[in-house]
């Protein structure tokens, strides 16, 4: 059974519905980007995918079962989410931020155990920000708090990541390099994530997810997905994608 | 930087300076008794029965209940802070009630002015230290107690509360359940401070506010720090009012009147660009 199902998806906010009819399955080794213009539902998505808004019709299924039959505990051991522009707040450091994602695996009446350091070590590894990991997470640089949050939702073991924007607020090089290490992650787990830069998101998806006020204009490959009809009809301006021929990556420029 | 890595120190700093305030209201009161003589009936009671009655019925019992109004004070205030989120002094309830507070002690300045027997709501409206028995001390700390537990249980989902309602949803928190059994928490706590020092005490409320923007909002250390510092301040405040009132002002008086600056540097915080 597929890891992520989304079946006939209708989620949004108190009588306002921003995603229509979304159809679409995934599994563990997936890198998924989802693209569209601003406003058009990409945020919605992903939090409907966590389990976060109303879903108001149609279901979210984790390998068969409907999200809103499992408890937000048990979500939090599968699905994790890194929100758009997390503000580091003052008093915690680099550790005690990662550590927040083994939140769900520590019982109420009890302590973290030397496997949540250890998990939460790993984590901070893996993105590299381990000799950070007594610093305040108010004194970092954008690109090194992107990659602790990152790492704190990587903590809590997620067999789904949920990515909004994971590159916005950072300059090229770590754009770059953030990807990379995401791409690194994906051969356990399932990664989703949203783009506003579609170059970026051909790039390092392996599937594209075009959406347009709430509507799904197309799901696929990149270079299936990013086609001059499909861009206009979601950007309603004129853009080309054109074939690297050399690497096979597709480019989408403005002409 | 290094205020996060060395947490310790800071809370050892802060117990010192209890402790050092501590003695100090000890040493203040009608009758003068020598330092020397107080630290022989801390460590030896019963030695002189008059000094014995006066720092364990008297000035002990007060002392503690100071801290533990602080203790109460410090919980509640961080409690709220928690529940309401990250844009705490937004929050139209503070507001309105610092104004209730202010107005219940114009009013009763004004009936005091004027001559009228307020004697029999002192306790309960202005708070007064004044005559605290053993009784009171333990039934506070009851309540400290039933807070402490609750502190410890609670930390992490304070902790992800302050990252957003969406992320701590994400990390397994129920939100609205929390929230609701925290605020349930934080009236029982709050109410106990009402019981130690009256209702306008609430003014102190507000002292967690200036402890998370001084040492951060990770609550496995703010609050500790805050009991500290609210306990430390409590102190002061009755040490001050003792100096220069020495006819007893209540206590509730002064917490309000102290507080007050704090309120509106905590209200124009953003407005003043401070």
């Amino acid at each position: 059974m597929e890891m992520l199902k989304v079946e006939a998806l209708d989620a949004g906010y108190e009588n306002n519905v921003v995603i229509k009819n979304v159809n679409f399955d995934a599994d563990i080794g997936d890198f998924i980007g989802i693209i569209g213009p601003n406003g058009c539902g990409k945020t919605t998505l992903l939090r409907a995918i966590a389990g976060l808004i109303n879903i108001s019709n149609g279901q979210v299924k984790l390998r068969g079962k409907d999200i809103r039959r499992i408890n937000r505990r048990e979500i939090a051991k599968r699905v994790a989410f890194v929100p758009q522009m997390m503000v580091p707040t003052s008093g915690f450091t680099v550790e005690e931020t990662v550590l927040l994602g083994r939140i769900p695996y520590i019982g109420r009446f009890a302590f973290e155990t030397d496997k949540d350091y250890r998990e939460a070590k790993k984590a901070a590894e893996e993105l590299k920000v381990e000799q950070l990991i007594d610093t305040p997470v108010t004194s970092l640089s954008g690109g090194e708090f992107q990659r602790v949050a990152i790492a704190r939702a990587l903590a809590q073991e997620p067999k789904i990541l949920l990515l909004d924007e994971p590159t916005s607020h950072l300059d090229f090089r770590f754009q770059v390099k953030v990807l990379r290490m995401l791409r690194r992650l994906r051969e356990d787990k399932l990664i989703i994530a949203t783009f506003h830069d579609l170059n970026l998101a051909a790039r390092f998806s392996r599937k594209l997810l075009l959406i347009n006020k709430g509507e799904v204009v197309a799901f696929g490959r990149p270079d299936a997905v990013l086609t001059s009809d499909n861009l206009r009809l979601a950007y309603k301006i004129k853009l080309e994608a054109r074939k690297n021929p050399k690497t096979g990556k597709i480019r989408v420029y403005s002409s | 930087m290094s205020r996060l890595k060395n947490r310790l120190p800071f809370i050892i700093y802060l117990l010192i300076v209890i402790v050092i305030l501590g003695f100090l209201s000890l040493l203040m009161g009608p009758i003068r008794i020598s330092a020397s003589k107080i630290l022989f009936s801390i460590f030896s009671p019963g030695e002189d029965p008059l000094i014995y009655v006066i720092i364990w019925q008297i000035r002990m019992p007060r002392l503690l209940l100071e801290i533990l109004s602080g203790t109460l004070l410090a919980m509640s205030g961080s409690l709220l802070l928690g529940i309401s989120g990250a844009a705490m002094i937004d929050n139209i309830a503070v507001k309105s009630f610092y104004l209730l507070s202010c107005v219940i002690a114009a009013i009763s300045v004004f009936l005091i002015v004027f001559g009228f027997n307020l004697e029999s709501l002192y306790p309960w409206l202005l708070g007064s230290l004044a005559q605290t028995t053993w009784d009171k001390v333990f039934i506070a700390a009851l309540f400290i107690l039933a807070g402490l537990i609750v502190y410890v249980f609670y930390y992490k989902d304070l902790n992800a509360l302050m990252f957003g309602e969406y992320t701590a949803k994400t990390l397994g928190v129920e939100v609205k359940l929390i929230r609701m059994f925290l605020f349930a928490v934080t009236i029982i706590i709050s109410a106990a401070a009402v019981y130690t020092c009256g209702l306008l005490c609430l003014t102190g409320l507000i002292f967690p506010y200036f402890v998370r923007l001084a040492a951060g909002v990770n609550y496995k250390y703010m609050i500790p720090v805050s009991i500290l510092t609210s306990a430390s301040i409590v102190i002061l405040i009755d040490i001050f009012s003792r100096i220069i009132f020495p006819t007893e002002l209540p206590i509730g008086i002064m917490m309000a009147v102290l507080s007050g600056p704090f309120y509106i540097y905590a209200l124009h915080r953003r407005r003043l660009g401070l």
